[in-house]
């Protein structure tokens, strides 16, 4: 059944967003019953066409992300593909996921939602989001629509057929991009293999494929990037999932970018936000960007533990 | 959800002690319930004898698993850890009383006392090579430690890494199955922290000394110790508080009165406080050629170093909700399966690597 909600409606739930006001439950239910009817005819791999702005962790910082649309225009008047990673950490995980998902409703060719590894029921409830909703909206409902929403997110993007877009990074499983088309990624993020990798993999300054230190996926080095670029015939892959202190970094002879849009993360970290413009000529321009005043000034009252030897 | 990871893992909670014999009093649980044995050993560089504790033998290419207990705690904080790791098989595990704790004595002079970082960071590599613990290049060695355990397990690793470092050239025979294969992956070195960040840490210090002068200063009996322990939420587990708190008592008679009094007084380690966290985060960032793992029961408790390397994917976060400081007594279920966990990859990987060698 097609879900019954009118652009007018979807407009006014935009502005009341952005206006830092929450939507009710039952909205909430609604539009995610409608976003998950558009990612599912979306591919495993979805077409973008240039010019895009790439962004990449949010993380909860909902103010930093209205900063981001100061910065790069706002939907629909630039087009937008995010890397993934919106909820988890950050104090408005319910904020940034329902603009995020509101503005997919509205405007589903103008921006890309793509897949982070927090966009899971294992992580979120460890990581904070399954937290926050149950304090918002007293129940796990909200939780529940969300990561249902989250099976039905594309898992990369390519831009132009030349800009390889993936939440991590690549995998020793991954030969060619057509490959991917084959996968079911509508399921939970799984511990290991080809679907977990991509969410979870980071590029190293050695070559061949490493151990991540982080638990899960690999680290890759330049030899697997120059092959999987030859195979498929890329420029760039753009990717997040790590923290890098200027908001973008570039590596493997510039032909990997890791773009991180949580400046400041978690209230402590010092590091700058960044998103990339490409434009229609297949320019790249990177935009940094700092904390918004609303969070530099957030109170955040840890009481340290008690005992600690 | 939390539900549906559990079913997977092999490991089920232990049985709940009967109420029967408990409604009276806590009853002590001993030490061979959980392990295989113990022996006191002797070091006579350091005028110690160390109380050690074993589980499983030691067979080629299997993995030992060495576990350093926090300040005031004993080996015996481990007991639930153990008991579950067990049951997979094929690990070695050992735990030993850090000196001025628990069962290990001075037999010269009264150093037992000195409680200094660098102090317990050598005891402990005296142990690790009188145990034979890094003799063989084949097997796996993993350090795991609580809190000021933790912050000594990074100290040892680094001092392992700093040694192997200068001696790359006497390793450098044909017969190392090892070499000559591109990125870390051969890692048969593995820390874990349990609950120690310095952060945290430095900011918990000004509130130290009066949670410690709270507590009280002897028990009419161990039941009673027991009793306190888990009322005061200093163990959750019941089990726990049963096999670890009387290893952290001493008895003392006198007048026909019998009390038990902590065997490590914690307001005498006051001035090594500070030493045992300062630098813990760049040291334990900085050790390379070892998988890393920092477990904690909550998240916010990472530190600005932390934070920054955790979101940079330098070392993997395992997180046991709803525990206390004592995470392993806590929550052992959870220790247990993510140690277990982290051996598998680790041993998947190395099978994964000779093959590539092979080919």
């Amino acid at each position: 059944m097609q879900s019954i909600i009118n652009l007018q409606t979807l407009d006014q739930q935009i502005d009341q967003l952005l206006n830092s006001r929450a939507l009710s439950e039952y909205e909430i239910k609604t539009l995610c019953e409608k976003v998950k009817e558009i990612l599912i005819k979306e591919d495993n791999v979805v077409t973008v066409r240039s010019p895009v702005t790439v962004c990449g962790d949010i993380h909860g910082q909902f103010p930093d992300l209205l900063e981001l649309f100061r910065i790069a225009g706002s939907c629909p008047d630039t087009n937008f593909l995010f890397l993934g990673d919106y909820v988890d950490r950050g104090l408005y995980s319910i904020e940034t996921v329902t603009t995020m998902v509101a503005l997919k409703a509205r405007y589903p060719n103008r921006i890309t939602l793509l897949r982070g590894n927090h966009e899971s029921r294992q992580i979120t409830t460890v990581y904070g989001f399954y937290d926050e909703c149950i304090q918002k909206y007293g129940s796990a409902n909200v939780w529940n629509y969300f990561t249902e929403l989250f099976d039905f997110l594309p898992i990369g993007a390519l831009i132009d057929q030349e800009i390889f877009c993936i939440h991590g990074g690549l995998s020793p499983a991954l030969k060619t991009i057509d490959q991917l088309k084959k996968l079911d990624r509508f399921q939970e993020i799984p511990n290991e293999g080809l679907m977990c990798d991509l969410m979870w993999s980071d590029p190293d300054d050695r070559n061949g494929w490493g151990i991540s230190p982080r638990g899960a996926g690999f680290t890759f080095g330049k030899d697997n990037t120059n092959n999987f670029h030859k195979a498929n015939g890329l420029t760039l892959t753009a990717r997040a999932h790590q923290l890098v202190m200027e908001g973008f970094n570039l590596c493997h002879d510039g032909k990997v970018v890791t773009l991180f849009s949580a400046p400041n993360y978690c209230m402590r970290c010092g590091n700058k936000g960044a998103i990339m413009e490409v434009d229609d000529q297949m320019t790249k321009r990177f935009l940094q960007f700092e904390t918004s005043p609303e969070t530099a000034t957030a109170i955040i009252s840890d009481e340290p533990p008690e005992y600690f030897l | 959800m939390e539900n549906k990871i559990e079913t997977k893992n092999k490991f089920k909670k232990p049985r709940k002690i009967t109420k029967k014999n408990n409604q009276q009093k806590k009853t002590i649980l001993k030490w061979k319930n959980f392990w295989d044995k113990y022996e006191d050993i002797k070091i006579e560089e350091i005028g110690l004898e160390f109380r050690v504790y074993y589980s499983g033998e030691l067979k080629e290419y299997e993995t030992t698993f060495l576990f350093i207990h926090g300040a005031g705690y004993t080996s015996l904080t481990w007991s639930e850890v153990v008991l579950n790791l067990k049951k997979t098989s094929k690990l070695r595990l050992i735990a030993f009383d850090l000196r001025g704790h628990g069962s290990t004595f001075p037999f010269v002079s009264k150093n037992d006392r000195i409680l200094d970082v660098n102090t317990l960071t050598i005891d402990i590599l005296f142990l690790i090579h009188r145990l034979h613990l890094l003799d063989s290049d084949s097997s796996r060695l993993f350090l795991i430690g609580h809190s000021l355990g933790g912050s000594l397990v990074a100290r040892v690793a680094k001092k392992i890494q700093e040694f192997n470092s200068e001696n790359i050239p006497n390793q450098n025979d044909s017969n190392n199955i090892n070499q000559n294969i591109p990125n870390q992956n051969n890692l048969n070195k593995c820390i874990v922290l349990i609950d120690a960040v310095e952060g945290t840490a430095m900011e918990s210090l000004p509130n130290l000394e009066r949670v410690i002068k709270n507590r009280p200063h002897s028990f009419s009996s161990i039941s009673e110790a027991i009793e306190w322990a888990y009322q005061a939420h200093l163990t959750k587990s019941e089990i726990s508080a049963k096999i670890s708190v009387p290893s952290q008592l001493v008895k003392i008679s006198k007048n026909n009165t019998t009390k038990y009094l902590w065997r490590t007084n914690l307001i005498h380690t006051k001035k090594y406080w500070h030493g045992w966290f300062e630098g813990l985060s760049e040291l334990f960032l900085s050790i390379q050629g070892c998988f890393k793992v920092l477990f904690l029961s909550n998240i916010d408790f990472l530190d600005r170093p932390m934070t920054i390397a955790h979101m940079q994917g330098k070392f993997q976060l395992s997180i046991a909700y709803h525990t206390g400081h004592a995470i392993q007594e806590d929550d052992p279920f959870k220790v247990a399966k993510v140690l277990y966990d982290v051996k598998e990859k680790l041993e998947k990987d190395r099978i994964r690597n000779l093959n590539l060698k092979l080919i």
